[in-house]
């Protein structure tokens, strides 16, 4: 069985190395690049700002370290049939489970250490540590992680799979008393609790035969946030997203639509219900507008607002072979010239929207009229450039690719 | 003669799944293409709606090519296919007027007729409803709706009785017979043997991707040299053949 977890782990990689060569294309990276420098520069920028035995610094490190411990979820890579196909296994399953347990903590352990690293100046500014109590800091993190997973791996037995409110309740009260404790009383004392807390997980909760229903429905949550975050930058086949109606939005739909041209109609309708398209790019319209609202050095301001509409441009993008799967589309007695000139329309129509929004917000706190005028003319020129030949390029290739 | 079809050989990938088809439907005419399992029925179909393109034998529809007229040639084409196909964004009211914009129709005139169609599968009080979580036979009962709307001159309808209720086969089969007085020529390929041979006017008979037999079922049962038989023991006849070469 373990050479089972062996072989879909390894599946598992080049899956992943597929999708991450796609995430990872000729732009995004540069956009990736610049977002990750001007974060690490707004942290150095605002770390000197900070004089120690201000109230809050504590709470914001407690309030870190639990949402580190949420990093990283246990992969068990159980699949839909296993039920079916590996029923009279059960036993040989504990074997096939530790493996995927440590497996998981390997990878959720490189996270936990990358996001205390992350925390460090922080808290060396705030507060004053020794070399001991970071030794602490450190370790406590990765006890907790384990607590953690070894909380997901009781939530997938029969015996303590019906009890999800526990689970949950235990997956953030746990880090957060370790991490309270931590940075309350001492380190050494929150990696005490930490340690106590994980050996008295293991002590309380035996028994763990796997319920195949939880374990499947786990992985199978997993793997669609797994797929849901590929499906940003790429098509995933297995994603779909829900759809809702929307009666509020029909006034969007007409404007949104041209007329009787059935390939706006479609798009039009795609666009406002289909959950994962419409979502992605108010999430990421909404997070642009509160950046650029709060950053006020001039220039990185210009660039994420340039950034961002270029983002968000590129997200759409997906939404022009959506329906190809669909006999119809092929069987409608349309011209192909009609569906790139349609979906042209309504990359535009969003675009604009979507730039006239961030540029709004690109006002600021104290009203920086200068910088949102610079902000509009450039983003204007932008989505010139995006709507005139950008897209037209993008869209040409996505045809001829099929 | 409304669609032509001449010595197509065809397929998905490199290697061809058909043979050599030929066959036409006159206007005003139901052919049922039988065969069993991975005959060939749907690939023929599919060739014929345009999803493939031949790699050999043409294809034509009231002297249309696909080639040559891609419009007009779907213009006059419509299509049920074999397991029901929607938009999950679009409600059934949408899926109709989507179909009318695409086929260029008449609003008013289409949804004239598309009423009738709804109002006889029961669907009429549900038109804001997402068909995308109907049942099967609902979900085919829209595909119905859709391609009987239109005024296409061919259609093409795959194993239209998978999953409908006796009432709705009925009702369909009224239908058909109504398109073939209206001039349409109609493509039905199915195994429900006994009701193929009660109503289509000839038959297409294929078996590993080759024409087998076709005709009339008379003249099926002379080629046959089964005088009494019925389509379903003729065809029986010539599968076992075909699995004891």
């Amino acid at each position: 069985m373990s050479r089972l977890f062996t072989k879909r782990r390894q599946r598992h990689f080049m899956m992943l190395l597929k999708y991450w060569r796609l995430v990872f294309n000729d732009h995004f990276v540069i956009a990736l690049f610049f977002l990750f420098g001007a974060l690490a520069y707004g942290y150095s920028e605002w770390l000197p700002t900070l004089s120690a035995n201000q109230w809050w610094t504590r709470w914001l490190l407690i309030i870190w370290f639990v949402l580190l411990a949420q990093l990283g979820r246990l992969a068990t890579l159980i699949k839909r049939p296993d039920p079916v196909f590996l029923l009279p296994q059960v036993k040989a399953m504990d074997g096939y489970l530790n493996r995927a347990y440590a497996y998981s903590l390997l990878l959720a352990g490189l996270m936990t250490v990358a996001g205390t690293f992350a925390a460090l100046p922080f808290a060396l500014t705030t507060e004053r540590l020794s070399s001991l109590d970071i030794v602490a800091v450190f370790l406590t993190a990765l006890v907790t992680k384990d607590d953690w997973l070894f909380t997901a791996r009781k939530s997938i037995s029969l015996r303590w799979a019906k009890q999800r409110w526990r689970t949950q309740v235990e997956y953030w009260l746990n880090p957060l008393l370790a991490a309270a404790t931590t940075w309350l009383v001492s380190p050494l004392f929150g990696l005490a609790v930490a340690v106590i807390l994980d050996v008295a997980m293991r002590l309380v909760y035996r028994d763990l035969t796997i319920d195949w229903q939880a374990a499947v429905r786990m992985e199978s949550n997993r793997m669609y946030s797994v797929y849901r975050f590929f499906n940003l930058f790429t098509d995933v086949p297995s994603v779909q997203g829900s759809v809702k109606r929307r009666r509020w939005a029909a006034g969007l739909i007409r404007w949104l639509s041209n007329g009787n041209h059935p390939w706006a109609y479609l798009y039009a309708r795609g666009f406002v219900r289909n959950t994962d398209i419409s979502g992605i790019v108010i999430r990421l319209t909404l997070l642009a507008m509160v950046l650029v609202f709060l950053v006020p050095v001039q220039w990185l301001n210009t660039v994420l607002v340039i950034l961002f509409i270029y983002l968000i441009a590129t997200q759409l993008l997906p939404l022009y072979r959506q329906y190809d799967a669909n006999v119809f589309t092929h069987l409608y007695p349309v011209q192909p010239k009609e569906r790139v000139r349609d979906f042209q329309r309504l990359l535009t129509r969003v675009t604009v929207v979507e730039a006239a929004l961030i540029v709004l917000a690109s006002i600021g706190l104290n009203f920086n009229w200068r910088g949102c005028l610079i902000n509009l003319a450039l983003a204007a020129i932008e989505v010139g450039i995006l709507t005139r030949f950008y897209f037209k390029l993008r869209i040409k290739k996505l045809s001829e690719e099929y | 003669m409304a669609l032509e079809v001449k010595k197509l050989v065809g397929g998905y990938s490199q290697i061809p799944v058909l043979k050599q088809v030929s066959l036409t439907v006159k206007p005003g005419e139901l052919v049922g293409l039988i065969g069993l399992n991975g005959a060939g029925k749907s690939t023929t179909l599919n060739h014929i709606i345009g999803l493939l393109r031949p790699f050999s034998g043409t294809i034509t529809l009231n002297g249309l090519t696909l080639a040559n007229n891609p419009a007009e040639y779907k213009q006059q084409i419509a299509y049920v296919p074999e397991t029901p196909i929607l938009y999950d964004e679009l409600t059934l009211r949408e899926h109709l007027e989507l179909t009318m914009n695409a086929y260029g129709l008449d609003h008013q005139a289409a949804w004239q007729r598309a009423r009738k169609l709804l109002k006889l599968f029961r669907l009429d009080n549900k038109l804001d409803w997402f068909p995308a979580n109907f049942s099967k036979g609902m979900k085919q009962k829209v595909m119905i709706c859709c391609a009987f709307m239109t005024n296409a001159k061919l259609l093409i309808v795959d194993e239209p009785f998978y999953g409908l209720d006796p009432l709705a086969v009925h009702d369909l089969l009224d239908l058909i017979e109504q398109k073939k007085k209206e001039g349409v020529a109609v493509l039905m390929s199915t195994h429900v043997l006994d009701t193929a041979q009660r109503y289509c006017d000839r038959f297409v008979l294929l078996a590993n991707g080759q024409v087998r037999a076709h005709g009339t079922l008379a003249e099926l049962r002379q080629q046959a040299d089964r005088p009494d038989e019925s389509l379903d023991e003729i065809y029986l006849g010539l599968a076992r053949d075909d699995q004891d070469e």
